[in-house]
């Protein structure tokens, strides 16, 4: 799937691979890659904005740690983060309806 | 035009570049994109990969440092308003701390009140100069740079007065002031409430 067509997701994915494990930005896009079963297909740089959007929102916290001797910024999710995604996945899931009516109407 | 780049020291050479114009505030995003670089190219060597393809495959897979600055640039652009109106608001409690503890000594010293206008004034107009030098595109400290004009104006009518020994004239002054100083604190902590980021939509 390409990264445009994910564009309006990104955020909610996110959320959803962070969950309750506080990961590095690395450690998100590989999560993505494996339960997407290596389907989403985005440029990985694009990411770390999305993450620090979702910080600036509050709906993740981050801090650096040292993991193999290199400097990671870690992140975890918010009280805040958590309610998000519920909405969300609520949100998504009214969307997914209203498109499969649609699209599966003109198939 | 920047050649793409085809190592990681070239690539983070160019995202820095991209960057430079937000000093520090780059160096977080710049930290994490090397490691994420490195992270990258190791998982592929330990995949069997020669080292330059491994490279080169994780600089493409990470999207060019110019789209990877344009992500970051809204999120330090409101970061460096925040920050600046941070320092807005220090700026105007140490405006306010001044005109009040030196009203107070005028107060109780008639004699001091000339140093105590003369001070007040010069602390508002260095804020208001300040401020306004450092506004850029911040409607937020442009209008405080402007309200702090507008008290050094107030500040001086007072000074004036004070010529005929009108106390009574410039304690109001002073509490008009303070007073107005208050009210831009409010502004600014009213303008940074509203300006949330938004989040992109599930139907976006």
């Amino acid at each position: 799937m390409s990264g445009q067509a994910l564009k309006g997701h990104l955020e909610l994915l996110l959320l959803s691979v962070i969950g309750e494990d506080a990961l590095h930005g690395y450690g998100v896009i590989r999560r993505l890659r494996e339960r997407s079963g290596g389907s989403f297909d985005l440029p990985e740089g694009t990411v770390y904005p999305a993450l620090k959007r979702l910080e600036q929102a509050k709906r993740l916290r981050s801090r650096w740690e040292v993991v193999d001797g290199r400097r990671r910024r870690v992140y975890s999710r918010t009280a805040a983060g958590k309610r998000a995604v519920k909405a969300e996945l609520s949100s998504w899931i009214d969307f997914r309806e209203a498109m499969t009516m649609v699209v599966g109407a003109g198939a | 035009m920047t050649a793409d780049p085809s190592t990681i020291a070239e690539y983070m050479g160019q995202l820095a570049q991209a960057l430079r114009p937000y000093g520090s505030l780059a160096r977080r995003p710049v930290a994490e994109l090397e490691a994420h670089l490195h992270d990258c190219t190791e998982e592929l060597i330990e995949g069997g990969m020669p080292l330059s393809e491994a490279e080169r495959q994780a600089l493409a897979r990470c999207g060019s440092p110019t789209t990877v600055a344009a992500g970051f640039i809204p999120l330090l652009d409101q970061e460096r308003r925040r920050m600046k109106r941070i320092l807005t608001l220090i700026s105007l409690a140490m405006v306010f701390c001044a005109v009040w503890g030196l009203a107070s000594v005028a107060m109780l010293n008639p004699k001091a009140e000339l140093l105590a206008m003369t001070g007040s004034i010069t602390v508002a107009t260095l804020v208001g100069t300040l401020a306004g030098l450092r506004s850029g595109v911040d409607p937020s400290v442009r209008a405080s740079a402007g309200v702090v004009l507008l008290a050094v104006g107030t500040a001086g009518a007072c000074w004036a007065l004070l010529g005929s020994k009108a106390e009574g004239v410039a304690l109001v002054g002073l509490v008009g002031l303070m007073a107005i100083l208050v009210a831009q604190g409010v502004l600014v902590l009213v303008t940074a409430a509203r300006e949330r980021p938004p989040l992109a939509s599930p139907a976006a």
